[in-house]
């Protein structure tokens, strides 16, 4: 069986210098004009950890740094390279265009919180003008306001890399302009909420034990 | 650790989860399916989530430094 981090373009560039989860190599297998990154499971599934939670975000992270990377949910097995290469074939004209898409993009989360309940009405208005003001400055968004955990503003950006330290500074500015508000800004964080996200197994698949055997027709 | 860097770490928790277990690339046949994995995490999700509430409603009037993830 096989854990699958990423899917990137195919690269000359070495992995990243790291472990992956359960303390096994990263490998790369080239499929077509796309590489997945995966490891190992000589001893069956990783067991859901914050840890291990970690260690998938961190690999996803260092190969950010140096190609394009469509980031794969938390707990991707695949029994097989064949069943693998048949999924990417499968969606490959999906993974291309977002490949393209979000060539060089990182994504910011940013959660503005009312200093009082009783300043809410108003603290929704500002939270308001932050968004739009940061909208200027990015790429694209998800806007999940208002409200979303208590908050006056839940925003999602995709910031092109060479941009990043203008938009977070654009952020700094506006939490000193907005000084009422607590501003959160997580990130930069691979864009998962900007790929396409499914990717659809072969008809013939078991969902829990992985991709049963499957060669890529052609 | 003070309320604020507390809030801070937490709330970078949770953008993880979010992200790592909920977006991305995902494996499917059926986009409503749900794996052991997912019911365990979604219990984890509203813990967290019950947690973030409960300091956001103590720190009120702190100022929050960015988090940066590296």
């Amino acid at each position: 069986m096989i854990y699958l981090y990423a899917i990137t373009p195919r690269s000359g560039r070495p992995l990243p210098d790291r472990a992956g989860m359960g303390d096994q190599a990263l490998e790369k297998l080239e499929i077509g004009p796309v590489d997945a990154v995966i490891s190992r499971c000589l001893g069956g599934r990783f067991p859901l950890s914050e840890s291990n939670l970690w260690i998938h975000e961190g690999v996803v992270e260092s190969l950010m740094k140096t190609r394009c990377t469509l980031p794969v949910r938390f707990g991707t097995y695949l029994s097989d390279e064949e069943a693998l290469v048949e999924l990417i074939a499968r969606n490959l004209d999906t993974l291309l265009v977002d490949i393209v898409r979000l060539e060089g993009c990182v994504e910011l989360g940013l959660r503005v919180l009312g200093a009082s309940p009783e300043e809410h009405e108003t603290g929704e208005l500002s939270a308001m003008r932050i968004h739009e003001s940061i909208l200027a400055e990015v790429e694209g968004s998800l806007d999940t306001t208002p409200g979303a955990q208590g908050a006056l503003l839940t925003g999602i950006y995709l910031v092109k890399k060479d941009r990043l330290q203008h938009v977070q500074a654009h952020i700094g500015r506006l939490r000193a302009r907005f000084e009422g508000l607590n501003f959160l800004c997580t990130g930069p964080w691979p864009p998962y909420h900007f790929v396409n996200p499914v990717i659809n197994l072969p008809p013939c698949s078991t969902h829990n034990t992985g991709i049963g055997q499957h060669v890529l027709n052609g | 650790m003070n309320t604020s860097s507390r809030l801070a770490k937490e709330v970078t928790l949770l953008d993880l989860l979010d992200r790592v277990l909920d977006k991305g690339l995902v494996l499917t046949r059926d986009n409503n399916s749900s794996t052991p994995e997912m019911d365990l995490v979604h219990g984890s999700l509203k813990a967290l989530l019950s947690s973030v509430e409960t300091v956001r409603r103590l720190q009120v009037g702190a100022q929050i430094e960015e988090t940066q993830i590296s």
